[in-house]
């Protein structure tokens, strides 16, 4: 049997487990039987061990250059290498559903297998609703994208990877990503299943919360490693360009990013049930819409895959997953309205509503500048562009705006803060964003807004950094270690808030890098060996070209002498490559980076004299984008590193339900 | 009713901001290149404006724009001329006032669903019933057990 009849064979299997693991759970479900739930569940493991075996048996036709496999032949070659090999197997529409449906398995099977014995109330509509997932992507394989379509007849050698994909971040950003977008599937599962059974007390987010900040880390991840790429890989000296497909990854984190701090008021107060829930609910919608959005062929970007029927595949399931998921919360609306009130503007629970409200008009406002060009072209026929000029006028002053709740949130207590408290609390935050505007005013920075920006960004940096002062500071010991150790006390014994802190911290480098932006410099010509030009601090001199082959792509390179203010320190080689096997053209950049700033490069032509056409940015503090990036990967794993809500010991707090002060 | 004139104070702002943000570049001003570029989509590559575009095709165009800014034209005379040749797709800014205003009146709108919620749930100090009518609501049986218990605790503090 060849590899292609026995992949079919497998997804054909894994289709059928999926479609008996639903009916048989929410049969299950309904009549309270325990075999046949608990049929449903070994069908999920097994619609998992299919799937599975399935990404092995293509994996394995890769590596065994099976190119009698369509998909095989498209996206590797002989010669590509073994680690872009592996990655081939998402770098393409049928290869990367499966890799979809292969992580949503591993979540769901995982979910599956650990809240089995916890939450027996919750599991069986849970995994009816996951195998119904599961049952949608298997069926888009098997009918629709199948990555096990045979090829005749059989070709020497494939068509090899796309060079763009053939890159470090690229082996990690859309897995990452993926992580992401799927890990959403187990708290949609459990929240639907809350609405179903009516359990609708905390139990069904404190079971899944982890999964939630899980997949919400992915997200992060995901998106951090695709702005590196970009920066890295496409060569325009951005790393965010408000591309139609960015914008649907960003989509769900933004409303994943509002149900992580909104949860925090109905653990608190036991208020927000019925948001927290619609929130956690169109945040997997969203995800989905991403999907489609990218597969649809509606939009044209650089990440979108050729246009096929797929697409048209994920709209009805979108549009089943939106109605009966806010259908159901329609109809348990009464059953979730909070017995609690917010007392006053003034309080913790206030800032995240704020936050919240911030949040999700920033995610309405991408979608709609998203949909908007589709909107306007069906109902005038007019194609227009709604670009980067649109989302960052828009999204800029809501994006301050959430950056300094960002600094002022954690400093008023719940229910009912006191201006005495807080002013004390704002006092020096206040003075290190004057002090940022004041020296950099002295310094020469005339912009209004980068100076507010920056002055606010040390505002929310001085906020934060006292809040780990003022842990240290209670937990202190002895001693010239007293308040290292105190330092580590607080955030060990208190990971989620303190990992939440550390996030926050990454956020305001992040916020930092971009402010960056304003301050970018640029350069472009033509330069023929021993020509130099100047761009900010630094002398670049066109020294030589250097021309070579090797088995994969014809290299043109120029090499760069860079001095700064005036020292050498040392050479570029920014690249114009022809790759052979797919006679696609692609630059290499040339980059130096540091704390301060980057030196961009980029070949865009070398002739046949060797006169070069170069762009060049310097592009201030971009490093401290991906050390933000670093931050928030730590901060992420301090707050999973804590045990989980159901292994902790209840405390008197947790026994009582009643709010208490923040510890300050 | 102090919420509706700051409600309408608020649409009218978001509204002028929605207004001011869609007015864009001065039409009679020449601009540089480079504020071209950035808000003109790239007919080469998509998704990303002309300034960030890397292809050869777009480092060529950008050539062009930048004659004609050094010829003097004027933003209304280069948007014209992106428009008569890759059609108004290429213009990153939108034209209609709509794709503005609509977030700013969603922030707006948000604002207003949480203050008027705020106003309706009044804090409870203020929009309980006095005290002794609210004793009055307990049952027979509440007052049996709030008479025993006080009693002990009389009896435990004496």
């Amino acid at each position: 049997m060849d590899i292609s009849a026995a992949g079919q064979a497998i997804l054909l299997a894994a289709l059928a487990c999926a479609v008996w693991s639903a009916l048989s759970s929410s049969l299950g479900a309904k009549t309270k039987d325990a075999r046949l739930a608990g049929s449903g569940e070994r069908a999920l493991f097994a619609t998992g061990f299919f799937i599975i075996c399935a990404t092995v048996l293509l994996v394995y036709a890769f590596y065994a250059r099976d190119f009698s496999i369509k998909y095989v032949h498209g996206y590797s070659s002989r010669s590509t290498s073994p680690i872009f090999t592996l990655t081939a197997l998402w770098s393409g529409m049928e290869g990367s559903l499966l890799f979809w449906t292969l992580l949503t398995a591993l979540y769901a099977v995982t979910a599956v297998a650990v809240q089995r014995k916890r939450r027996p109330d919750l599991t069986p509509v849970a995994t009816a609703v996951l195998a119904g997932i599961l049952t949608f992507f298997a069926g888009v394989l098997v009918f629709a994208a199948n990555p096990f379509t045979p090829l005749s007849p059989i070709p020497g050698d494939g068509r090899g990877l796309n060079p763009l994909l053939q890159s470090p971040f690229m082996a990690i950003h859309p897995a990452m990503l993926y992580l992401g977008l799927t890990g959403f599937a187990v708290p949609f599962a459990f929240a639907v299943s809350s609405l179903v059974t009516g359990r609708l007390e905390a139990g069904w987010f404190t079971s899944t919360r982890r999964w939630t900040v899980l997949a919400w880390s992915f997200l992060t991840a995901g998106i951090i490693l695709g702005g590196a790429w970009a920066y890295m890989e496409l060569g325009w000296g951005g790393y965010w360009a408000w591309d139609p497909v960015e914008n649907a990854s960003l989509l769900p984190w933004l409303t994943g990013t509002a149900f992580l701090h909104s949860v925090m008021i109905q653990e608190r107060r036991q208020m927000l049930k019925i948001w927290n829930v619609a929130l956690i609910l169109a945040t997997y919608c969203l995800a989905i819409f991403g999907t489609f959005l990218t597969r649809s062929g509606l939009l044209s970007s650089v990440h979108t895959f050729a246009e096929s029927p797929v697409g048209k595949m994920f709209l009805p399931f979108l549009g089943v997953l939106l109605v009966s998921a806010f259908g159901l919360l329609g109809w348990r609306y009464e059953k979730l309205r909070s017995q609690r009130h917010l007392e006053t503007m003034f309080s913790r629970e206030a800032m995240f509503l704020f936050n919240n409200l911030l949040l999700v008009t920033i995610a309405l406002t991408v979608l709609w500048g998203t949909l908007y060009p589709i909107i306007v072209e069906a109902v005038t026929g007019s194609k227009i562009s709604v670009g980067p000029p649109f989302f960052n006028t828009v999204i800029a002053p809501m994006g301050l705006a959430l950056l300094a709740l960002t600094g002022i949130g954690p400093l008023v207590a719940w229910r009912r803060a006191s201006w005495t408290h807080l002013k004390r609390q704002i006092f020096l935050p206040l003075v290190g964003g004057a002090a940022t505007v004041v020296s950099l005013g002295l310094a020469g920075l005339r912009s209004a807004g980068a100076l507010f920006g920056l002055g606010l960004t040390s505002f929310v940096a001085v906020a934060t950094i006292s809040e780990f002062a003022r842990g240290a500071r209670a937990h202190r010991g002895p001693g010239i270690l007293g308040y290292p150790k105190g330092l580590i006390t607080v955030i060990s014994c208190n990971r989620r808030r303190y990992g939440g802190y550390i996030v926050h911290l990454g956020v305001v480098l992040i916020c930092l890098g971009v402010s960056g932006t304003a301050f970018r410099q640029s350069w472009s010509g033509i330069l023929n060996p021993g020509d130099a030009f100047e761009i900010g601090r630094y002398d670049v001199t066109y020294t030589r070209p250097r021309i070579f082959s090797t088995d994969e792509k014809a290299v043109r390179m120029a090499v760069m002498n860079i001095t700064e203010d005036g020292r050498q320190v040392g050479q570029l080689t920014p690249q114009r490559n022809i790759h052979v096997v797919q006679n696609q053209a692609q630059s290499e950049i040339g980059l130096r980076s540091s704390l301060t700033d980057d030196l961009y490069l980029v070949l865009t032509q070398m002739d046949s004299r060797n006169q070069i056409t170069l762009r060049a940015w310097v592009n201030p503090l971009v490093a401290w984008i991906w050390i933000g990036g670093a931050f928030m990967a730590l901060g992420m794993i301090v707050i999973l590193s804590g045990r989980p809500p159901e292994q902790r010991r209840p405390t008197a707090r947790d026994k009582s339900q009643e709010p208490v002060p923040v510890p300050v | 009713m102090r919420l509706w004139p700051l409600a309408a104070l608020a649409v009218i702002g978001g509204l002028a901001f929605g207004m001011v943000i869609t007015a864009g570049p001065d039409p009679g001003a020449v601009p540089t290149t480079d504020e071209v570029a950035a808000r003109m989509m790239s007919p080469f590559c998509p998704g990303l404006t002309l300034e960030e575009c890397p292809s050869d095709q777009a480092s060529r165009l950008r050539g062009e724009i930048n004659q004609m800014v050094l010829r003097g034209d004027t933003n209304e005379q280069i948007d014209r001329w992106i428009v008569d040749n890759f059609g108004e797709v290429a213009l990153a800014r939108p034209d209609g006032t709509l794709a503005w205003v609509a977030p700013p009146l969603a922030v707006l709108a948000g604002l207003f669903v949480i203050m008027l919620v705020l106003r309706r749930r009044q804090p409870p100090g203020q929009a309980r019933t006095p005290i002794d009518e609210a004793t009055s609501q307990l049952t027979p049986e509440e007052e049996r057990v709030f008479d025993k218990d006080f009693g002990n605790f009389r009896r435990g503090s004496e």
